[in-house]
């Protein structure tokens, strides 16, 4: 029960779970993630592959973003497949459209394609769409609001899976160039669960950041590592939960 | 070099405003206990830290000269700030000024303003040639006398029947301290000490005091740095396997779980337990120094049975009480030998030290035989080994020690302190007590009294964006793996803890403090197996501090507390006005609190520190339904006398009868008087 209660709070990419799970009042390929508002800033076109192990064993989740910025707006593409191979499987594919309104307000609408199948038991699948938005509200603050599913989009009475309803408020704080804070509260609307997470990342030198975050609503404490070499990023990362132990993740991208 | 005087020019300017705020010793004093031992039991004695804050205000620390050492012994200062301190000399050279302090990162303007009194950068000091003659113009001496007792007199001290449990002695409680101290060279110390139900020249303490302890220590600063005869602590490392004396857990200052270790002092304090008695002395070789002791001392301890020749104890009694028929019984029965070395080296901002040492008693310790006992020491003698280590490197300040005992299991911790820019430090700290882990000396940072099983992971964090705004948290995550005292089940918590400071201005401080902590207990009910029942318990506080006038400050205080064991609920509150007096000249000084508190029950309580007499410091807690209230005169009767004296009281006004127990009062109230005379010459 608690393996699903985890599983149903979409997990960020590696930077931003380092950071505490947070992401929505940030920016760049990782707002795929989280708030994809954030992908307004790219200003470049960047791919990533990611993996994220769960406390549940041959539990994991893996994926694709993909990001392309124009002058009319930026368009991301992303995939994401939950579950354990040729038992259980959730795939996500979602199209992103975002655009900034002046240096100020972003904004950014997904639809996302859900299809669940259970070997030998059942498929199904359903659409939904998130809205996001960004508001900088001075040079280095940020704040950010995202409603995931406000539909209610869901696969079937029969089968327990969920796809989150969840609104979500974040904000974070560049204390200078390299040492940025964040704060997430996230709403699971269907469940009345109210989650409140706080991260940090820290940029040691030009090419190392050291990232740790708290959840507190189940106590999670997160950490992480991110190497940048020219174009490249891998991000490392893992979740340390009181009762479930780890959950680590990966993340490699490449920007054009 | 033009603009940098400048700088430390417009600096002084300014920074004189706020010392001349400060000119007064005791105000900081005061300031100083309230803001580091906000978490200690009641009525600790805190003459340790007192006295060597006072030695510090006559005989300032070179910033030019300092190792560090004496800075850490202020012991509001985390070891990264020690650090810093003493690494900023290699950056830009010799201080020109204590105000250059105010550059550094990760010092805090408040604590600047504290530290500024302690030290100086005036090469004067520097120790020149000197003989005997003018060594013994510094030397001072310094006694000092207290009695108090308690007005009422409880049920313990009324019961004439032999056989029953009662207090052989007065309520009287007595303490006579002597001090002779040569600055850098010799220090003699010499208490006494009788507590409350404790007789005095007959029965058990026929000598007198119930307590003596004396010191004689030879400082210098050539190889034999120091050597104490009679009682001393040692500090070493984290405190996982020797450290005696004050230690601190986990409060607002979120730096201190790192410990910095003060290596061998004389004791002077009169806490009964927590020492060695016998030999030790510090040897240094260049970056090396060794330090062999030896200690023998009589603990009272629980007497079980007697086996085979053998005297078999239950437990090690550490508070030194010693009043009813069965505490003098059990005083001073088992005897302990303490044997060992310490070896350490340091070198640019690297320490590396390993101790070893051998505990021995004259008698069999086993503890009852509870399921939560399973693992707890069994035997007659210990010996301890652990290998600890610092590191200072840049805006980084890594530690940790690894502790095994044989035979048992293993103890380690490490963390690290990171000033991340100059408005942000971040604090971690891990640990991993092995429940099979047994040090008699071990005092380092835990959740549970005793810092054997359990794991835990600290984060911490200190946010200053401003002089004016000082926010503070920590979130501890704990686990013990085995079971404790009313814990049948192996269990975990958390503690968090977080503290917005604002200063307006220079007189005037507001305070808001929210800590949640939550455990697991034994339920209630009483069944065949325990049921767990998870324990919160919140704390709000918000405070404000200000100046009424040159001579008049003012402070107040509210707190809440809100307790929840399954389905039982209590709640609490606590308000109080303090006014303290203090003339920048005169005779007299004083300060006064009055409070009222209305808790529904003993689990709400609230504890507060309280002003009391100079060495002393208490932080009774205010639990049911009264008032308190308190007043402290100091009178300075002429140059190197003082006189204090005070009067306290509890009242609590539906009640008929106090207390439990030996303890128990007839009436509504318990009020307690004070004297203390100091002379100095």
């Amino acid at each position: 029960m608690l393996s699903l209660n985890v599983s149903a709070q979409a997990l960020s990419v590696a930077r931003y779970c380092a950071m505490g799970n947070t992401g929505i009042a940030l920016q760049g390929l990782e707002s795929l993630s989280a708030n994809a508002a954030g992908l307004a800033a790219l200003d470049q076109s960047a791919v990533a592959l990611y993996y994220q192990g769960h406390y549940v064993a041959n539990t994991r989740t893996q994926g694709l973003l993909m990001a392309i910025p124009t002058h009319i707006g930026t368009f991301g593409v992303y995939l994401n497949q939950y579950g354990i191979s040729g038992v259980y499987v959730e795939r996500t594919v979602g199209a992103t459209y975002a655009i900034s309104f002046g240096q100020r307000l972003y904004t950014a609408l997904t639809l996302n394609y859900h299809q669940l199948r259970i070997t030998n038991y059942d498929s199904k699948q359903t659409y939904s769409v998130d809205v996001g938005l960004q508001y900088r509200i001075q040079d280095n603050w940020w704040v950010g609001a995202k409603l995931a599913n406000p539909g209610y989009a869901a696969y079937d009475d029969a089968l327990y899976a969920v796809i989150p309803v969840q609104l979500s408020f974040g904000t974070s704080y560049r204390v200078h160039q390299g040492l940025l804070l964040t704060g997430d509260m996230e709403r699971l609307l269907y469940r009345k669960k109210t989650d409140v997470r706080t991260g940090l990342e820290y940029q040691l030198a030009s090419w190392i950041y050291f990232r740790g975050g708290l959840g507190f609503d189940e106590f999670s404490q997160f950490c992480g590592l991110g190497l940048r070499h020219r174009k490249m990023t891998f991000d490392l990362a893992t979740i340390i939960h009181p009762q479930l132990g780890f959950a680590p993740q990966l993340f490699l991208a490449y920007a054009f | 070099m033009l603009f940098r005087l400048c700088t430390i020019s417009v600096l002084l300017l300014v920074v004189s405003i706020c010392l001349k705020a400060q000119t007064n010793e005791d105000l900081l004093l005061e300031q100083l206990m309230e803001s580091i031992a906000n978490e200690l039991p009641e009525d600790v004695d805190n003459t340790e830290l007192t006295e060597r804050w006072i030695y510090y205000l006559h005989h300032p620390i070179d910033l030019n000269a300092t190792s560090g050492k004496e800075l850490a012994e202020l012991q509001f200062l985390s070891p990264l700030q020690v650090a810093s301190i003493v690494d900023r000399r290699k950056e830009t050279g010799s201080y020109l000024s204590v105000y250059e302090l105010q550059s550094i990162a990760g010092l805090t303007a408040d604590l600047v303003r504290l530290l500024l009194p302690f030290v100086q950068t005036d090469p004067s000091s520097e120790v020149t040639q000197r003989r005997l003659g003018d060594y013994l113009k510094d030397g001072k001496y310094d006694a000092l006398f207290r009695y108090s007792r308690i007005l009422e007199q409880s049920k313990g001290y009324t019961i004439a029947d032999p056989t029953k449990s009662r207090y052989l002695g007065s309520a009287d409680r007595l303490l006579i301290k002597y001090r002779y101290q040569l600055p850098q060279r010799l220090q003699v110390v010499v208490n006494m000490k009788k507590d409350a139900g404790e007789q005095f020249f007959t029965g058990a303490q026929r000598m007198g005091f119930d307590f003596y302890s004396g010191s004689i220590a030879l400082q210098s600063q050539h190889r034999w740095k120091q050597i104490v005869l009679g009682d001393y602590t040692l500090q070493f490392g984290q405190g996982l396997a020797l450290w005696s004396g004050l230690s601190f857990g986990k409060g607002a200052l979120v730096q201190h779980v790192a410990r910095l270790g003060m290596g061998l002092r004389p004791y002077t304090s009169t806490n009964e337990y927590a020492f060695f008695r016998g030999l030790a002395a510090t040897y240094a070789l260049r970056k090396i120094s060794i330090t062999p002791f030896v200690s023998y001392k009589p603990l009272s301890a629980t007497f079980a049975d007697r086996v085979d020749d053998h005297n078999i104890y239950s437990a090690i009694s550490k508070t030194g009480l010693h009043r009813t028929p069965n505490e003098v019984a059990n005083r001073y029965k088992l005897k302990e030998l303490v044997f060992g070395a310490n070896a350490q080296f340091q070198s640019n901002g690297l320490t590396i030290g390993v101790n070893t040492f051998r505990t021995q008693f004259a008698g069999l310790i086993q503890p009852r035989e509870y399921l939560y006992n399973s693992y707890s020491f069994r035997g007659q003698a210990l010996t301890n080994s652990s290998i600890y280590y610092s590191y200072a490197f840049q805006n980084i300040y890594a530690f940790g020690e690894l502790a095994k005992s044989f035979t048992g299991g293993l103890a380690y911790t490490s963390g690290l302190i990171s000033t991340l820019s100059h408005e942000l430090s971040l604090v971690l700290q891990y640990r991993n007590y092995q429940k099979d882990y047994h040090a008699f000396y071990n005092q380092a940072i835990a959740e549970g009294s005793e810092p054997v099983n359990e794991k835990g992971f600290y984060t911490g964090l200190i946010f200053q964006p401003s002089k004016r705004l000082l926010w503070v948290a920590y979130v501890d995550y704990f686990k013990f793996p085995w079971l404790r005292y009313r814990v049948d089940a192996p269990s975990d918590g958390q503690d968090m803890f977080t503290q917005l400071t604002l200063t307006p201005n220079k007189q005037t401080k507001w305070l808001f403090r929210y800590r949640y902590r939550n455990k697991l207990e034994n339920g209630d009910l009483v069944q065949q197996v325990s049921s767990m029942a998870q324990v919160k318990r919140q704390q709000l506080r918000a405070e404000i501090q200000f100046r009424l006038s040159p001579i008049f400050n003012m402070r107040n205080r509210a707190e809440w507390v809100y307790y929840k064991k399954a389905d039982q609920k209590e709640r609490g509150y606590l308000v109080y006005q303090d006014m303290l007096y203090k003339p920048m000249q005169g005779h007299f000084s004083g300060n006064f609190r009055f409070a009222y508190f209305h808790t529904d029950g003993y689990n709400a309580r609230i504890y507060a520190f309280e002003n009391d007499v100079l060495y002393a410091s208490s932080f009774p807690f205010y639990s049911d339904k009264g008032f308190r209230y308190y007043l402290n005169l100091r009178y300075k009767l002429k140059r190197g006398i003082d006189f204090w004296c005070r009067y306290g009281a509890f009242l609590y006004p539906q009640k008929e009868t106090l207390g439990s127990g030996l303890d128990t009062i007839e009436g509504k109230h318990k009020s307690e008087i004070k004297a203390q005379i100091r002379v100095q010459f």
